[in-house]
């Protein structure tokens, strides 16, 4: 059990997602940096299933209950247990009462806007459509539907003792993607990219977009040179997907992020691909990112990339855990 | 094999860092195991109340946390009982090296980035509650 002590809003418990509901019109929801929970489930030896509390509003503080192991990833927040130092990354010990402090992000090694607090045995709550993650537009998901307040006591699973702590090098560092000295992702043509002008195209490709204050985990609102088509463009409300890039009449996309609704009306011109919607994701508000074109074959090979970093970090973590016992 | 040539293949893993060997052959196998006692490996004593911490294992050394640009204890530096003091790296992995004691950071004995083997001698300390 860990208690809420003080939150800034809008901290969620996210899994992996909830995939295979979209049939139904139920978006996916789930982390915004899908690997840095995966990454915390390997360190604590966590189910890959387990769900992590996704914090965006600093500072945000809570008590643990029970001595347990937990790992704090995604941002390095400068966290504090009490009065030790946390290393972002890594796994520690907390003994009952403990308070852990995360304070506002660095920018010093990884400029990302998102911390998760991993816990050992994951956080318990029901599984709804085969993920605990929060739906906040359906209210249901994660604990009662909504965004964690001060006061509120969320369970976690069984504990059991990982073995030797240890941590790893953040993917951003390990797989850096920059333009121009941004950030980027990689970016797929979507079915009207063809109905835009030249210019447009270009801008979409070789100019940087801000990631506008109107941004959240439905979407990313992008500020740029607007992207106008060739002719007025009406479309049918189609199915859509989180990395979709819808281009609304003003011109300045939106990205549909994890909370995404299942369907939009607005053209597309591109979609960041599955295997950087982390990337995007960690981008803090205010700052500028570039998109690279890609083909199909790179955006899988990019997927396998991440599949390839999680192998080998859970091989390394065996490994280590095998020889080194508990200590 | 020679007993000997067991000597030398022992003191060659402690050496290393590694724990556990298996050797076979079509008419043989060995199997060597080492003892390990932890507390002896991360904290000796040298006298002045020094303190040195040691490297559990083979990796590459970093006094600071790559998300940051600070050390993780600078020379000066106060640092408590369980707090990480230095990192090694192992593709992926890092692994904390903590410091067994209360004390202040007096000398980084490795360079940042080199490769570390088993024992090797990581940062000095001046234990706090022995000069107390």
């Amino acid at each position: 059990m860990i208690e809420v002590i003080s939150t800034g809003g809008l901290a969620t418990i996210q899994d992996l997602g909830r995939r295979g509901a979209l049939k139904w019109g139920v978006g996916t929801s789930g982390a915004m940096d899908d690997l840095a929970v995966a990454a915390g489930n390997i360190l604590l030896g966590n189910p890959d299933d387990a769900a992590a509390i996704e914090v965006q509003i600093f500072p945000f503080r809570i008590r643990f209950q029970d001595d347990t192991t937990f790992a704090v990833t995604g941002a390095d927040c400068d966290g504090m247990l009490d009065d030790l130092p946390v290393l972002p990354w890594c796994v520690h010990r907390a003994s009952a009462g403990q308070v852990l402090h995360l304070g506002l992000p660095r920018r010093d090694g990884w400029a990302a806007g998102r911390a998760y607090l991993c816990v050992a045995g994951g956080v318990d709550v029901p599984s709804v459509l085969g993920s605990r993650s929060t739906q906040l537009r359906g209210e249901f998901g994660g604990l009662e539907g909504r965004a964690l307040r001060a006061g509120d006591k969320v369970a976690t699973g069984p504990f059991h003792e990982a073995g030797a702590r240890v941590g790893f090098n953040p993917p951003a560092l390990a797989m850096p993607l920059m333009v121009d000295g941004l950030p980027a992702v990689r970016v797929l043509r979507a079915a009207e990219y063809e109905a835009y002008t030249p210019q447009a195209q270009a801008s979409l490709w070789n100019e940087p977009w801000r990631i506008s204050p109107q941004s959240d985990r439905y979407g990313f609102r992008l500020e740029g040179t607007p992207l106008m088509p060739k002719v007025p463009l009406e479309l049918r409300s189609h199915g859509i997907v989180p990395g979709v890039i819808q281009v609304p009449h003003g011109g300045q996309p939106i990205v549909q992020m994890r909370d995404a609704q299942p369907s939009g009306g607005y053209p597309k011109i591109g979609t960041v691909i599955e295997a950087d919607l982390w990337r995007l994701g960690q981008t803090p508000i205010g700052s500028r990112i570039r998109f690279v074109e890609v083909t199909w074959d790179e955006a899988v090979a990019a997927q396998d990339a991440n599949d390839r970093w999680l192998a080998e970090a859970r091989r390394l973590v065996g490994l280590f855990r095998a020889r080194r016992g508990g200590q | 094999m020679p007993f000997q040539h067991v000597d030398e293949l022992s003191s060659w893993l402690a050496e290393a860092g590694i724990d556990y060997l298996e050797l076979s052959g079509p008419d043989r196998q060995l199997r060597l195991g080492r003892a390990v006692e932890p507390e002896l490996l991360v904290k000796t004593t040298d006298g002045a109340n020094a303190v040195t911490v040691k490297a559990p294992m083979v990796g590459t050394l970093l006094h600071s946390h790559p998300m940051r640009r600070v050390p993780l204890a600078a020379c000066g530096s106060l640092v408590r009982a369980g707090q990480t003091v230095a990192l090694l790296q192992v593709g992926a992995m890092l692994v904390p090296i903590d410091a067994p004691c209360d004390g202040i950071v007096v000398e980084l004995l490795a360079e940042e980035g080199v490769l570390v083997g088993f024992g090797a001698a990581i940062t000095r300390l001046s234990d706090i509650a022995t000069e107390a």
